[in-house]
């Protein structure tokens, strides 16, 4: 088996909360590293690792310093050549300090890391560039910032021109061109290096679309040709479509690492858990009218009891209690289900016509929701009696109960594409039952879709 | 195979005698960045500026005129001896080489500082930067070296075929504040204090140096605080420097005394041992910009 392009090893950093201390400690850790000498370690790269390795395991665990936090703690993998690792996790969960280790711009604090090849990051588009120069002159400052030869660029010199569609302008001191052109030419010198590992934080957000379909062909390409890349993102269905494997970062250390649909759908089911435990402290109870009150709004399985995880189809019962002052005739009766902000549907008395034909004192109206579409995620549900007319609130509603649906039962959608997981859980609220009439596809058989291979 | 970078949390490898063939091996590596980074700077530094490099040759020129014009109305007495300089000259000359050591000393200490948004999003050697920024401050002084030559001419001094050797004689000092600029840098990057405190301190040290008048000499010195000055300008290695070149423009023949080889060994000492700390703390410099 190849050696993997990057190792990592018990990789730790550790960050100083306040500025006085991180001035403090990295003045202290200057002094330290200069004037402390230790022995000198073997030039033979296998026998050096092997060390480094030792140490690692030997290693008192580095003690943290007043004010100081671990940004990473203990992270291992290895990336061989082809493959693609997604790293997922919330803003602050050590992605970025990992990616800034692994481009060797800071040390770790533990552990150690080795690197095969010719590493290169996204987030180096166009550095180097000074803006009073032309594009012409910024291509061979950042080709040389990143490690390219003059003779290597001058070869590559147009390829990378005409890449980069800015030939127009190429005199023109970078100053005066748009922020996409910018990061179009600063794409293109990067994507000319033919990196062997490629980080990416994010796929490019700038740029038009026709050169963002570039960039991940160009990627993409690269991938063929064996480059391995790490991927970070927020969006499920890249991570899913892209990488052979998932590590998700919590608080700077591994959650949980493997297999990319399983610890996506994981993910999805933490943060639709973490999401529920902070609506649970602000949420108000009922409403008070002058004529009613709403007392709770309860949320049922099927079979009575109360619950508020559901498994994708499974029916919901919702159970409104209340109480009424004096004698109502013909109240109506409504439900509201929201997700973030978005209203997803509505129960209500007022489309369908259904209503008690009066009310007077404490009662309760159930609704059940039969084999809803509803794709994981927490759901909000509000609840609103209105008069017979329909036009004046009884009660104003509130978000009074919400609920989560988890991914059991998604199995029951055909799910034989190649990103489901990932797709599922991030582009829709709900899903519906469709087919596709493919008699009329000129070329391929109703069977004829190709395979991965 | 590929090439193989290994990091690491240790610094031993920064510690051992190996780390010097390293640092020799990335220097080397990295020419053709240092001329780049050069190239940029300079192109840079003239370009959408109407007076362009003339702008580097006004400092020392304008400090000549104004001492000159301060001693001629008798506001300063500075008396010199019979064989010295024209005054001027011996300013221009003087401010020439104490802005060589300033300017080298301030823009490899602010070096790092300045180009904090690349240090943070890419590696490389970070020397690379201090070197550029060397080089870059030698050439300001070539262009003033230009500057020093037209004033000769204008004051229709000979010269002999010595002068020839000043810019050798140069080297120690831009070694001594490269080195300077080594050990400074990295405590900059955390503590942008040092460079305000150099650029202050260096506006002032003009005076600990024979740039504006000559050093006191030994037996003419008839009080404690021409003693101090004697002292203070025999202790600063720039001055030997400075000394050294004065004797070849007056004298027409090379005079190194001991204060010279003193001073050269010290710049080289600091250089190397400058070098020898920023290639230890470079780990450290992108995360606390």
């Amino acid at each position: 088996m190849p050696d993997p392009l990057i190792e990592v090893h018990h990789v730790g950093k550790k960050y100083a909360k306040s500025l006085k201390h991180a001035m403090a400690y990295g003045l202290a850790d200057i002094a330290k590293s200069a004037f402390i000498p230790r022995r000198y370690r073997s030039v033979d790269f296998a026998t050096r690792l092997a060390s480094i390795e030792e140490d690692a395991r030997a290693a008192a665990p580095v003690a943290l310093r007043k004010s100081e936090f671990w940004a990473l703690q203990d992270v291992n993998f290895n990336l061989g050549a082809g493959e693609c690792a997604g790293i997922i996790g919330h803003n602050g969960a050590g992605k970025s300090t990992l990616f800034k280790i692994l481009s060797g711009i800071i040390s770790p604090s533990t552990g150690s890391i080795a690197i095969r090849g010719r590493l290169t990051s996204l987030i180096e588009v166009g550095s180097g560039f000074h803006p009073m120069l032309s594009g012409r002159e910024n291509i061979y400052i950042s080709g040389a910032v990143l490690g390219m030869g003059s003779k290597e660029i001058d070869k590559k010199f147009d390829e990378i021109v005409a890449f980069s569609g800015v030939e127009e302008f190429i005199d023109m001191p970078v100053k005066f061109y748009s922020s996409g052109m910018h990061v179009r030419l600063g794409f293109s010198v990067l994507a000319h290096l033919e990196p062997e590992i490629m980080l990416i934080d994010e796929i490019l957000a700038v740029g038009d679309m026709e050169f963002q379909k570039k960039c991940i062909d160009r990627i993409n390409r690269m991938r063929e040709e064996n480059m391995a890349i790490a991927l970070v993102s927020h969006n499920m269905h890249r991570i899913e479509s892209l990488s052979d494997f998932v590590i998700w970062l919590e608080h700077g250390k591994v959650k949980m690492r493997g297999d990319t649909q399983e610890i996506i759908e994981q993910y999805r089911a933490w943060e639709i858990e973490k999401y529920r435990q902070a609506l649970e402290p602000a949420r108000p109870g009922g409403g008070s009218g002058e004529k009613i009150s709403l007392h709770k709004v309860e949320l049922l399985k099927s079979d009575g009891s109360p619950a508020t995880r559901f498994g994708y189809g499974e029916d919901i019962r919702v159970r409104v209690k209340y109480e009424a002052r004096e004698r109502i005739p013909d109240p109506k009766f409504q439900l509201f289900f929201y997700t973030d902000e978005t209203l997803v549907f509505v129960a209500s008395m007022l489309i369908d016509g259904d209503c008690p034909e009066a009310i007077e004192g404490p009662g309760q109206v159930t609704c059940t929701i039969r084999n809803p579409d509803l794709l994981p995620r927490v759901y909000e549900v509000a609840a609103s009696i209105r008069e017979s007319s329909g036009i004046v609130d009884l009660v104003d509603w509130n978000r009074d109960a919400h609920f989560s649906v988890t991914s059991e039962g998604l199995d029951t959608i055909p799910m034989d594409g190649p990103c489901p997981v990932g797709l599922l859980m991030q582009a829709g609220i709900v899903h519906q039952d469709y087919t596709w009439d493919l008699d009329a596809a000129v070329g391929l058989g109703a069977e004829g879709c190709p395979t991965d291979e | 195979m590929n090439t193989i970078t290994l990091y690491n949390a240790s610094n031993e490898e920064r510690l051992s005698w190996r780390a010097w063939s390293v640092m020799f091996r990335e220097l080397a590596e990295s020419r053709e960045l240092i001329n780049r980074l050069v190239m940029r700077d300079m192109a840079s530094q003239v370009r959408q500026s109407f007076l362009g490099y003339l702008w580097i040759l006004l400092p020392p020129v304008a400090t000549t005129v104004v001492f000159s014009l301060l001693r001629q109305a008798n506001i300063i007495n500075v008396p010199m001896a019979d064989d010295a300089l024209p005054y001027a000259l011996f300013v221009l000359v003087g401010t020439t080489i104490w802005g060589l050591f300033t300017q080298t000393t301030i823009m490899a200490t602010s070096s790092i500082a300045i180009s904090g948004d690349l240090v943070s999003k890419v590696y490389f050697p970070r020397e690379i930067l201090i070197f550029s920024a060397t080089i870059r401050s030698v050439i300001n002084t070539a262009i003033r070296i230009g500057a020093v030559i037209a004033g000769f001419i204008i004051f229709v001094y000979p010269v002999t075929w010595q002068v020839l050797f000043i810019p050798v004689l140069l080297v120690p000092i831009v070694f001594f504040a490269v080195g300077l600029g080594l050990f400074l840098a990295p405590i900059n990057t955390m503590m942008h204090d040092i460079s305000r405190m150099l650029e202050l301190f260096f506006q002032f040290g003009m005076f600990l140096a024979p740039t504006v008048y000559p050093t006191p000499v030994l037996a003419a010195v008839d009080s404690s605080w021409k003693m101090l000055l004697y002292l203070v300008h025999n202790l600063n290695p720039v001055s030997h420097v400075i000394h050294a070149i004065q004797h070849i423009l007056e004298h027409g023949t090379i005079y190194l005394d001991s204060g010279f080889w003193v001073a050269t060994g010290i710049s080289f000492l600091v250089f190397f041992m400058g070098w020898r700390f920023f290639h230890a703390c470079e780990p450290l410099l992108a995360e606390r910009l």
